[in-house]
């Protein structure tokens, strides 16, 4: 059995035009809402899921969760540096030493202060994070009060530009650089040097000890494959390993959690296992750059709890909406639906019909809403990450995800509104129908 | 006169029931959202609306809201002329349970014996039956590892008196504390214990995240927290005073541009109820047109037609603002999952009344604003034409 045509449907959407259009519109705002909450969150995953490599380690103290939290002990951090699993260059270890410092800062053009994290970090500390380039100015000098500063905080807070003088302890230091770190949660920084900084706020403690983990023996992916550590889809099997770790730059969120599964090194391993051989009571913690940074998104973000809790009641109101356009369209074409069951067309054709032309109408509505939402793609805001306290920046991310996300929204919402709408219709009793005026 | 037009607006609102139905309820629903919006803005502007905040003031370390200033602080803070009481407060990072927004609440650890003098407002109450207890204060001062918490904070988790609370500490010792006290007031949802007992844990390092200063009248504030600055200034640790409603909308601020996010969604969504009532009321014109005609024919005059037919949209519309605005005032009177989004920013928010009665007229006014275009139309149609059209 043939449905009723398709066209049917459009044709009348089109009759109708602007019961379609206000109906479409209804629906396009909480779609466009959802959108913008999705989006949001996208950003803000980006910016802390995409930060890190798998062979980088960070010791915190324990349960410190952010090294804004956490202190590590110029003992311990010695003890560290000295583990047998740390890489080393010549005879040192690729270890950085690091300090957090938070400013609370002013936004540019008012909306209030926020709290800005002041890394003091290393030559080597640098060197651990790749993905952080200076594009303007040059690196702060060893001793020196001077900084540099993510593009998105000096675009965002007043005296972070390049020149100016932020006033942090008892002095003003220099912006002598810009920095930019992609998407990652460097991208909120602003870096120092480290004695500098733990000197001038009179810190003798570090806040955390980032270290690299020794390169594995393994060399060729066919050895990772042998040792369980890479499945071999992911490669062909001639690739050099080092090549694979460099899948983990991609954009790509899921070739990244593979590699990271997969290439977690033994030394890697090894470190996260070591708290416990430097101290006695275990006070301090390991664990991966990677899930450190993975770990904060725990906390959610206040906001994006605000917008799906505001994009749900929106869809609620444009439920009914869809309910009322629908039912008034079925009222008002009584006569047709009867005729339609009278030429052979059974109930089941005449539900489906009308729920296709409400999720038509809705899908139109989701489309517009989704389409709207691009409005806010890509524009850079920060909110506060509560795990450190501090400010994150992120962009707002409209991916096709959550392009389509927003349209199954909207198409969801025809589903709802129009069921039982479709239903009644369904049930038109033919007789009086084709006798009504 | 005009009552006498009660019957026929009631039965033309009912005949449509399902019709009048959806349109109040997608209606509703947009009143819903502005108020509660609206409402949240208000809460985030002075959270929390302490009758007694405007004599407080908070000192806090000029570098940011985290690093600590010495508690010897605490003293030189009281001889200034004008403070009445000073307590010292240490902002405790600890999870409680799990690392989950859902058991999020602010922990602070202070001089427990100072509680009541900074903040006269709050009540030592029952958590049960809510009923004021004051002998339940005593039990906590008198405990070392007592704590006491506000009582929204016991309905949500189901506390009693006696319940044995566990908080990890985030970088900072663990705490094992015994809950003997329960507070309301117009802050209800903190937790606090010993400082004494959090100094100890952490070897006695006499830091102090912020000071809570009493002042004896509101309008020293000013010059006694630009007293209390200039006294720090040269210090370890040089000090921001400011009050304590600025110093509360500051939390807010950290959430980035907060104010202008929910300024556009309750734009959207003022915009989505045009759509909806001005879609729906389009409908109903275009169905009554002949009707309309009939009693133009009886004499009724196109301006009487119009007046009846926006009467019948003004009450259609405060029903619905009615529902809908009632509905955010319920649902935010008594604590629930909605008070938890937001990471605790929303504990404690009410809407405010003059906020809910106002949702009347602008429920109206979009009513109208909506029903002005297609009513004119069918109130001013020529009578012949309309009435010979059939549906």
């Amino acid at each position: 059995m043939l449905g009723i045509p398709l066209k049917y449907n459009l044709r009348h959407l089109v009759v109708r035009w602007v019961a379609t259009v206000m109906t479409a519109l209804g629906i396009a705002l909480p779609t466009g809402v959802f959108c913008a909450v999705l989006a949001l969150n996208k950003g803000l995953e980006t910016a802390l899921k995409q930060t890190g490599r798998p062979d980088t380690v960070v010791f915190l103290r324990k349960n410190a969760l952010s090294e804004t939290n956490s202190s590590v002990s110029r003992e311990d951090a010695t003890k560290i540096e000295a583990l047998s699993d740390v890489a080393r260059e010549g005879d040192r270890s690729v270890a950085s030493r690091e300090v957090i410092v938070l400013l609370n800062l002013p936004r540019i053009g008012g909306g209030g202060n926020s709290n800005v994290a002041i890394r003091g970090t290393t030559a080597r500390g640098r060197a651990l994070r790749p993905e952080v380039q200076l594009v303007e100015g040059q690196w702060p000098g060893d001793g020196l009060s001077e900084v540099v500063v993510a593009r998105g905080i000096a675009n965002r807070f007043e005296n972070c530009q390049l020149g100016s003088r932020l006033p942090l302890g008892k002095r003003d230091w220099r912006v002598v650089g810009i920095f930019d770190a992609g998407a990652t949660a460097y991208g909120s920084e602003i870096w120092g040097d480290a004695e500098t900084l733990a000197g001038a706020f009179l810190r003798d403690a570090w806040s955390a000890v980032w270290v690299k983990a020794k390169p594995s023996e393994v060399k060729s992916a066919e050895q990772w494959i042998a040792a369980g550590k890479l499945k071999p889809s992911m490669t062909g099997p001639d690739e050099p390993a080092e090549e694979l770790l460099q899948v983990k730059e991609d954009d790509d969120m899921k070739s990244l959690n593979l590699v990271e599964e997969s290439l977690v090194s033994e030394s890697a391993l090894e470190l996260l296992k070591a708290p416990k051989k430097i101290t006695e009571i275990a006070t301090l913690e390991a664990m991966t750059e990677v899930d450190y940074f993975r770990k904060q998104t725990e906390l959610g973000s206040p906001i994006a709890g605000i917008g799906s809790f505001i994009a749900l009641v929106m869809a609620v109101g444009a439920a009914f909406a869809v309910m009322n356009t629908m039912y008034a369209a079925i009222a008002s074409r009584s006569r047709e639906i009867a005729v339609l069951r009278a030429i052979g067309y059974p109930r089941r054709a005449v539900m489906a019909s009308f729920l296709v032309e409400s999720v038509i109408l809705a899908l139109v509505g989701g489309l517009l809403g989704a389409l709207a939402s691009l409005a806010v793609n890509g524009i850079s805001t920060g909110t506060t990450n509560f795990a450190t306290f501090s400010e994150l920046t992120f962009a707002f991310r409209v991916t096709p995800e959550v392009l389509g996300k927003g349209c199954m929204f909207g198409g969801f919402l025809g589903v709802l509104g129009g069921l039982l709408p479709a239903y009644r219709a369904s049930r038109t009793p033919i007789l009086q129908a084709m006798r009504a005026i | 006169m005009a009552l006498r037009y009660l019957p026929f607006l009631r039965r033309n609102l009912l005949r449509n029931r399902r019709r009048s139905f959806l349109t109040l309820f997608s209606l509703a629903a947009s009143i819903f959202l502005v108020v509660v919006l609206e409402g949240l803005l208000r809460h985030l502007d002075d959270m929390p609306r302490a009758d007694g905040s405007e004599k407080r003031l908070i000192v806090r370390n000029a570098q940011n809201f985290k690093d600590p200033i010495p508690a010897s602080f605490g003293g030189k803070i009281h001889q200034i002329p004008g403070v009445q009481g000073v307590c010292a407060l240490f902002l405790y990072w600890g999870i409680y349970k799990d690392l989950k927004p859902e058991y999020f609440f602010p922990k602070m650890a202070l001089d427990a014996e100072r509680l009541r003098e900074n903040y006269p407002e709050t009540r030592i109450v029952d958590p049960e039956t809510g009923a004021e207890r004051p002998a339940l204060f005593d039990q906590f001062v008198a405990d070392r590892r007592g704590a006491s918490a506000g009582i929204n904070l016991y309905r949500k988790y189901g506390w009693k008196i006696g319940d044995r609370i566990v908080f990890r500490g985030m970088g900072l010792p663990d705490v094992e504390v015994t809950l003997r006290s329960c507070y309301d007031g117009p802050e209800r949802s903190s937790f606090y214990f010993h400082r004494a007992y959090l100094e100890e844990l952490m070897g006695n390092p006499g830091a102090v995240t912020f000071f809570n200063v009493i002042c004896e009248n509101a309008e020293d504030l000013p010059s006694v927290a630009s007293s209390i600055d200039a006294l720090f200034a040269n210090s370890q640790a040089p000090t921001v005073t400011e009050t304590e409603k600025a110093f509360q909308g500051q939390w807010v601020q950290m959430l980035g541009n907060v104010r202008f996010l929910l300024r556009a969604i309750g734009l959207a969504c003022g915009f989505a109820m045009l759509c909806v009532s001005a879609n729906t009321l389009a409908m109903t014109a275009r169905e009554r047109a002949s009707e309309i005609a009939v009693m133009k024919t009886l004499g009724f005059t196109p301006g009487k037609v119009l007046t009846l037919l926006l009467s019948e949209v003004a009450v259609l519309c405060a029903i619905a603002s009615a529902i809908g605005s009632g509905g955010a005032v319920a649902m935010f009177l008594f604590p629930g999952p909605w008070h938890d989004m937001g990471g605790g920013f929303l504990l404690g928010m009410r809407i405010p009344p003059d906020l809910a009665i106002a949702a009347l007229p602008l429920g109206i006014f979009v009513g109208w604003a909506s029903a002005l275009w297609p009513f004119l139309r069918v109130a001013h149609a020529p009578i012949a034409s309309t009435i010979r059209r059939t549906g």
